[in-house]
């Protein structure tokens, strides 16, 4: 479903340019979870701003990224904003920064139904409810009419999970969508946007520094360093056989003592 | 605000509360006097006494208010909304429409404000409409740089950044998330505009260029009581200056609150 095809993206300097991504070639098939493991700065958030068109504006891209056929690069205007309301949805790091700090909860969800998606204001409020519901809140109407500042990380990324699941899209994209939350939230987390993906039927692009959580919950993972995808295995297979020196390096990295387990669900 | 800050606000809704009910408080009809009542000083009959046409000089100051308060309002009126609406355009689109406001901006910058309004007066005839309409083309490239500024930063942060991966359309994003994120903003500028509009608008009054007489207007009063004043009768300039001045204090003061008051809360 999603193509991405020696995608190069070179970022002009003053007097040079710095290449960020090296021919990186990704393929996430309808309904799979794939995962994009690498440290910071190898280039996996750059690679997600591309398929939604958000590179920063003195960059270059070559290469190809196609969505069920369709040339994403060539995307301009309202096909490229059709394609960011309906097919492709993206959850970020920081559910703070995502969220306008005057707006109530509502308003957000409301906002992205109507706006981008076309329902009726009226539908769309009935529908944040059920939304929120579906990603695991209790409290829903006091939820809903809550200012970002007045939840919790957790409970912030959840709503912005129930936003990314409005639309049905295709393909969600989740930038470390656990990172700036606790340990215990995270996993709640994790399994709310695991559960929501597996009853949608959605793919998934995950793009995280943490090679277990990648292989908790990815069918595939892509192994990426300095801008190069340096491996590419189901996660069994990294763990059992790693193939490139990187590869193994993150491995040996993990704390001890964790065991690679895969969600309920799962192949195993 | 702080005790000076209460006086100003005092100060200023006694003006306006006096402007408002000058028909009904005023004692004397402002616009006709008697010979026989020429010069008088302060008395029971006449509170701030007459100016050299016999007419009672606080009636004039009630309705002096009327005029001195509608012209800046019309400015600041007229400025926000189309500064505004230019600065968060040009912010939008970026690129070439930014680059061609702003120079347009630049050109409208290179004209005295009292130079444009007095070429408008020269073409429209003198009145106090044309003096603040005038006076309003002048200003709105202050209020469209200041927030243009501003509303260019907030542009750039995640939360107006995001909606637009959700597929939510270019207006939606800057009427409803730009434009709250900087109306404390356009409110400060407006209250300190007030307060240069009237200084202005009472400059072009006093050269016969805006409020006509027989006309109560503050500023007119202070040219008109210019003879007065070399015959040893200052009251009706000095008064009437003395309304300028301390409105026109009390707004800047309440302005420069207001505005701190907004970056405060934009660093908490």
């Amino acid at each position: 479903m999603l193509d991405i095809r020696g995608l190069n993206l070179a970022i002009a300097g003053e007097h040079s340019s710095r290449q960020i991504l090296n021919n990186v070639s990704i393929t996430v098939d309808s309904g799979e979870a794939v995962g994009l493991v690498g440290e910071s700065g190898s280039g996996k958030s750059m690679t997600l701003r591309s398929i939604l068109r958000t590179e920063p504006r003195n960059a270059r891209v070559t290469g190809s990224i196609t969505l069920d056929g369709i040339d994403v690069l060539a995307l301009r205007g309202e096909p490229l904003r059709l394609m960011r309301a309906r097919d492709v949805s993206m959850i970020a790091q920081n559910p703070h920064a995502v969220l306008n700090p005057v707006l109530p909860i509502r308003q957000y969800l409301v906002e992205g139904m109507h706006d981008a998606q076309g329902l009726s204001v009226r539908s769309a409020r009935l529908r944040a409810g059920e939304l929120l519901e579906q990603v695991g809140i209790d409290h829903v109407d006091r939820v809903l009419g809550s200012y970002p500042h007045q939840l919790s990380g957790g409970m912030l990324q959840r709503v912005v999970i129930a936003g990314a699941i409005a639309g049905r899209p295709r393909l969600m994209l989740a930038d470390e969508p656990t990172t700036a939350l606790d340990v215990t939230t995270q996993a709640e987390v994790m399994a709310i946007l695991d559960d929501c993906r597996r009853e949608l039927g959605m793919a998934m692009l995950f793009v995280t520094h943490d090679l277990d959580l990648a292989a908790a919950i990815c069918d595939r993972i892509n192994v990426m360093k300095d801008g190069v995808v340096v491996e590419t295995g189901a996660p069994e297979q990294l763990r059992d056989d790693p193939q490139h020196h990187y590869t193994r390096e993150l491995m040996d990295s993990r704390p001890a003592g964790v065991i690679w387990t895969r969600t309920a669900g799962g192949a195993e | 605000m702080g005790p000076l800050g209460s006086i100003a606000v005092g100060f200023v809704a006694l003006v306006v509360l006096g402007a408002l009910l000058a028909p009904i408080i005023a004692p004397y009809d402002p616009t006709i006097g008697s010979v026989t009542q020429r010069y008088q000083g302060p008395s029971m009959a006449h509170l701030l006494g007459t100016d050299q046409a016999g007419r009672d000089i606080f009636s004039r100051l009630l309705w002096g208010a009327r005029s001195s308060l509608t012209g800046p309002l019309i400015v600041v009126v007229i400025t926000a909304v189309f500064g505004t609406t230019l600065a968060l355009t040009s912010v939008w689109w970026g690129g070439i429409v930014d680059s061609f406001m702003s120079r347009v901006l630049d050109l409208l910058f290179a004209f005295p404000n009292l130079l444009l309004a007095m070429l408008a007066i020269a073409v429209f005839g003198p009145s106090l409409t044309t003096a603040a309409l005038a006076l309003s083309i002048a200003y709105i490239p202050y209020t469209a740089r200041v927030i243009r500024s501003t509303a260019m930063r907030e542009r750039n942060l995640p939360y107006t950044r995001s909606p637009q991966l959700q597929g939510i359309s270019g207006v939606t994003i800057t009427t409803r998330h730009l434009l709250p994120n900087v109306a404390p903003l356009i409110v400060t500028g407006a209250t300190i505009n007030f307060g240069f509009a009237m200084i202005e608008l009472a400059a072009l009054s006093f050269l016969g260029l805006g409020v006509q007489p027989p006309q109560a207007d503050w500023g007119l009063m202070v040219s008109n009581g210019q003879q007065s004043l070399l015959k040893g009768y200052p009251a009706e300039s000095v008064l009437a200056g003395l309304c300028i001045v301390l409105t026109v204090a009390a707004l800047g003061y309440i302005g420069e609150r207001l505005g701190g008051r907004a970056a405060a809360g934009r660093k908490a």
